[in-house]
């Protein structure tokens, strides 16, 4: 269920009570997927901390967000640049252990330093923050304030925190992660938040794309180490020794961390790596250094090929020992190598590297991993293309390689969303055994949104948008007559989804010659989604104050685009939501059909049921944008025919199934406009604002509960919040991964 | 100890000509681009030099002279460096070919060996030390003749090896992607067929009422859904001696199966009995037996109709 219905809020208070019921306190990683829904998050911790303190609790208690440097840093300088690579590095400039180190020879101000991380690091490490929830503003304020960097204070902070929020990156990908999560204990309960794209997140993770742009790059880079090589040779020779015999060593450091259950386990460093040294040929600087060029310049080679190529890591690899006499071993033992290169020559800059860095990883992962990836060279940009645009993709196939390090290593992982469904596909992408599979229903005090499925027009022509049929006139008009029904008689906002850019533009032009647009510019202004995000938020500000001020205004947009997924159209900003066609991914898409492919090999999930299911999960969370509380209404549209049919219909998330009678199902454009004028009259009635009994219970009711299920005897808790609404479910202490959809 | 190298390793130096007959790239597309064997880029004229005896020339930088037979063909990669590098590896790793099973196991001697590989390897391709080091390499061979043999023969087994085992991987995508793809057809045919026979029964059943006809169909459906689709095809691996033995292959001698227990048998000559059943039924009718049927008899006539070829098709 969308958020403002209390999903976030249950969740956090069934776990915030269990944490500080026990003497354990076990600590909650709550992972979410923007900056907006951390904030969000946050502001509900804190509600709930109030309510918990109004009570009476007296608790010790911390709750800090944790985001990148260019959200978090309050220096003058650095934190006024506009991207995340320029602060990290700005940052990394003035924060590097070695330039510390060189600054302290010297006068004050000789070697610039940042005096917010100087005062964190001279700072007692017992000193500690007061306790209470920081949102990300406040710990800005905060450390402006007391002279800190907040960055680096939350990261030290949070060993200390009850709970953390941050970004589901941090725990996923194996380049963060390897920085920030490692150090959480195994007890920590973690939460997978909006996880209803989780899997394409875990193989994005661990995939890359090689462009000929990026390997002029790290060619330049790696012409540059080897001239830092050949000063720091001149200059300081037992540094690079020192290198040689740690690494003669091996990472054995690593290892006994690794061997004490310290660190979670990184994907792209696998354990057996440990076990290793790194391999004699890539020990010295400049044979690693002649190494990378030999690399670099295969990749060179291969970019050059005319025609799209897939192949197999396996295959991969053998191509390259055939042509340059490159083994497996090193290559995997690349982006370790490199980083401690980098440690070594003490770069600074280190944007500048951030190419290099990209093909050191791609070669690690191309030689660690034989399953589950697959290599695809793409020489055009499309078909019809005829200017070579080369790109290398590795794709990462298999969603359970990136998540499987978070099974093992956490006891407890909730993995929650208001659009999980179908459930029973979860658990096989992710290859984990849940637990806890429930679906929740919502508690509402009336029906406050409508689905209709279109299946026709007024005409009673079949609408679709397969691709046979999508640009037939007769379609086309058909959903034009839609969009004007309903701009007729929904007030303020409308928005519309798409399946692509493309297919939008094209039914837009034939809208425009069909002089539709000029008939719906008389009901209501028309803004667009563009793939550029910089116009696509002036579209959405302007539809915002369209929909403030006046008749309101149509939104155009796409299903997998920017506005369908964290943009909130609540209340008046959007009444209803028009889905043309099913959403379903481009499926000449090489990567998705490797995709599938490997599904279907390995996790026997069928093409169609794949592209069905996901295409279900981007149109349920796009039409889940109109309804963003309990007070708000809206209506859901599904024009296409195939929405009618029970396999798509089966795979929408309970909450909106359980409001589609028989009666929307299979409707033509006239009697679904009819239906929608009776719900929206229906709705602007006066609400009458008592909600107790029906979705919000008091205590009497929870206690009432309370003791019925003390008699059912299964349940294991139950409890209200903030006497806004109730939740019962099941608490679970024992291990494993839990799946839950949370309605309300 | 690097070198700086010349930087027309990289850049081409007006090389846009061909060095022996001076036709410009311009005037004539056809010239092709080559290296030479100091590793400079060229552009030859190959096609009207190539028949016509051999000639030499010189690189502009370098002064040296080279023949066109012994300038090779195009360069495989761009950084010139690059490709010098890999000749020489080439070179250098059919000589240095230990592998860690030659150290008995111990990493540590084996990465220091590769250290020393890649000491050696560097030397030769940034021309430090190269008298000391080629001596070195001949020292090498000559001492580890053995070793190197036998690992040339290993390495050359393991990848026919990789090379079937990658086969095979494709061979079973391809079956697979088949099978899918008839299951799929063949649900998609099913599916036809049941909407026929439910139109069917509901023209001509009159017994049912079209809800049971519809409702029982169903019921089929999802039958038939439990049962459709074994996409799941594995190839047998083929019985691989190299995942036996470790790479040493095994002398197959004369081998009999049956342990010397078989022995000669003569097929012209009738039997008593056969393992058969067309006369198996005859033999036990006691009315045959009276007629005088004899199974002895038919079987002859089987034998000798087999051996004269009666039965064999005519020739066309």
């Amino acid at each position: 269920m969308p958020s403002g219905t209390g999903k976030t809020v249950s969740l956090l208070s069934l776990i915030v009570a269990y944490q500080q019921h026990y003497p354990e306190k076990r600590k909650l990683i709550y992972c979410s997927r923007t900056v907006p829904e951390i904030e969000k998050a946050l502001a509900e911790l804190r509600r709930l901390m109030d309510f918990r303190a109004k009570q009476g609790l007296k608790e010790h208690f911390l709750g800090i967000g944790l985001t990148s440097r260019r959200n978090l840093c309050v220096h003058p300088e650095v934190g006024k640049q506009r991207w995340g690579e320029e602060v990290d590095s700005g940052c990394r400039n003035l924060t590097a252990p070695w330039i510390r180190e060189a600054a302290k020879g010297k006068a004050p101000g000789e070697v610039p330093l940042c005096d917010f991380y100087e005062a964190l690091e001279n700072a007692d490490t017992t000193a500690s923050m007061p306790s209470g929830v920081y949102t990300l503003e406040d710990l800005k304020a905060w450390g402006r304030d007391n002279g800190y960097c907040p960055y680096f204070l939350s990261r030290r902070m949070l060993a200390f925190a009850n709970v953390i929020i941050y970004s589901y990156h941090y725990l996923l990908d194996p380049k963060v992660a390897e920085m920030v999560s490692k150090e959480m204990a195994k007890d920590c309960i973690v939460v997978f938040d909006e996880a209803h794209n989780i899997d394409n997140v875990c193989t994005e993770s661990l995939s890359m794309d090689i462009t000929r742009p990026i390997l002029d790059a790290s060619a330049r880079s790696v012409g540059e180490l080897a001239r830092k090589i050949d000063d720091l040779k001149e200059t300081n020779q037992t540094k690079l020794q020192e290198e040689y015999s740690r690494l003669v060593s091996g990472l054995r450091q690593e290892q006994e961390n690794r061997a004490q259950e310290e660190y979670m386990a990184n994907p792209v460093l696998p354990d057996d790596i440990l076990r290793e040294a790194i391999p004699g040929n890539i020990r010295r600087a400049e044979h690693f250094v002649a190494f990378l060029r030999r690399f670099i310049e295969y990749l060179k080679t291969r970019m050059r090929v005319m025609h799209v190529v897939a192949e197999s890591p396996t295959s991969f690899l053998q191509h390259v020992k055939d042509l340059t006499y490159i083994e497996r071993k090193p290559l995997r033992f690349c982006a370790e190598r490199l980083s401690s290169l980098i440690k070594t020559l003490e770069l600074t800059d280190l944007h500048n590297f951030s190419s290099l860095m990209k093909i050191a990883s791609f070669a690690t992962l191309v030689a660690t991993y034989q399953k589950g990836f697959l290599l695809i060279l793409e020489p055009f940009e499309s078909d019809e293309a005829t200017i070579p645009n080369p790109v290398l993709h590795l794709t990462c196939l298999d969603a359970t390689l990136a998540i499987k390090p978070v099974f093992e290593r956490f006891s407890s992982v909730i993995i929650t969303s208001g659009t999980l469904s179908p459930m029973e596909l979860y658990p096989t992408l992710l290859g984990f055994q849940p637990v806890v599979t429930e679906s929740y229903q919502m508690t509402l005090t009336r029906t406050c949104f409508l689905p209709l499925t279109i299946t026709r027009g007024s005409d009673q022509v079949a609408i679709s948008s397969k691709f046979e049929v999508r640009n037939d006139l007769a379609v086309v008009r058909n959903f034009g007559n839609i969009l004007l029904e309903y701009a007729k008689i929904v007030p303020d906002g409308l928005v519309c989804f798409f399946p692509s850019y493309l297919y939008m533009e094209s039914i837009v032009a034939s809208w425009n010659d069909l002089g539709m647009l000029q008939d719906l510019l008389k009901y209501k202004l028309i803004f667009i989604e563009t793939p550029d995000a910089a116009e696509t938020s002036l579209a959405l500000e302007n539809y915002r104050a369209a929909c403030d001020n006046g008749r309101g205004a149509v939104l155009l947009s796409v299903a997998r685009g920017k506005v369908s997924e964290g943009v909130d159209f609540d209340h008046n900003y959007g009444r209803a939501v028009i889905l043309f066609g099913i959403p379903y991914q481009y499926t000449e898409s090489r990567i998705l059909k490797a995709r599938l492919e490997y599904l279907r090999d390995n996790s026997k999930i069928r093409e169609n049921d794949f592209l069905t299911f996901d295409a279900m999960r981007h149109g349920a969370q796009c039409v889940g944008r109109v309804l963003r509380g309990k007070t708000d209404y809206g209506l859901m549209v599904f024009a296409d025919k195939r929405f009618s049919r029970a396999d798509k219909r089966s795979k929408l998330p309970k909450w909106i199934q359980a409001g589609m009678t028989e009666a929307c199902l299979n409707l033509s454009t006239d009697m679904a406009v009819a239906m929608a004028k009776k719900f929206l009259r229906t709705m602007a009635q006066p609400f009458e604002h008592s909600q107790l009994g029906v979705s919000l219970w008091d205590e009497n009711e929870i206690q009432k509960r309370e003791q019925q299920a003390k008699y059912d005897g299964d349940r294991k808790a139950a409890f209200g919040v903030e006497k806004r609404e109730g939740v019962v479910t099941n608490l679970t202490n024992g291990n494993g991964p839990v799946l839950m959809e949370i309605v309300g | 100890m690097a070198t700086k190298q010349p930087d027309s390793y990289t850049s081409d130096i007006n090389a846009d000509k061909c060095p022996v007959c001076l036709t410009e790239k311009y005037l004539n597309p056809n010239l092709k681009l080559l290296v030479s064997p100091c590793f400079h880029k060229m552009y030859i004229n190959r096609c009207k030099h190539k028949h016509s005896g051999d000639f030499t020339y010189q690189i502009p930088l370098t002064k040296k002279s080279h023949s066109i037979r012994s300038t090779g063909a195009k360069a495989t990669f761009e950084d010139l460096r690059v490709e010098k590098e890999v000749q020489i590896r080439k070179r250098i790793s059919r000589i240095f070919n230990k592998r860690l099973e030659d150290f008995r196991g111990d990493p540590e001697a084996y990465n220091k060996y590769l250290e020393m590989v890649e000491d050696t390897t560097f030397n030769l391709v940034n021309a430090v030390d190269v008298e000391e080091t080629e001596a070195y390499i001949q020292q090498y061979t000559k001492d580890n003749k053995d070793t190197i043999d036998s690992n040339q023969r290993k390495q050359q087994s393991e990848e026919k090896h990789q090379k079937t085992r990658l086969e095979r991987e494709r061979r079973e995508k391809l079956l697979r992607k088949e099978a899918y793809l008839q299951a799929e057809e063949e649900n998609e045919k099913a599916k036809a067929l049941q909407e026929a026979e439910i139109l069917n029964s509901l023209a001509s059943d009159t017994t049912k009422t079209p809800e049971d006809i519809i409702r029982e169909n169903k019921q089929k459906q999802k039958h038939r859904r439990h049962h459709a689709g074994q996409i799941d095809i594995k190839l047998e691996p083929e019985i691989d001696i190299m995942d036996v033995e470790d790479g040493k292959s095994v002398q197959v001698d004369d081998f009999d199966p049956f342990d010397g227990l078989y022995f000669e048998r003569d097929y012209t000559k009738v039997e008593d009995s056969y393992h058969e059943q067309f006369t198996s039924d005859v033999v036990k009718d006691q009315k045959a037996k009276a007629g005088g049927y004899l199974p002895r008899v038919a079987y002859e006539r089987a034998i000798s109709a087999m051996y004269f070829g009666i039965l064999a098709p005519a020739p066309a």
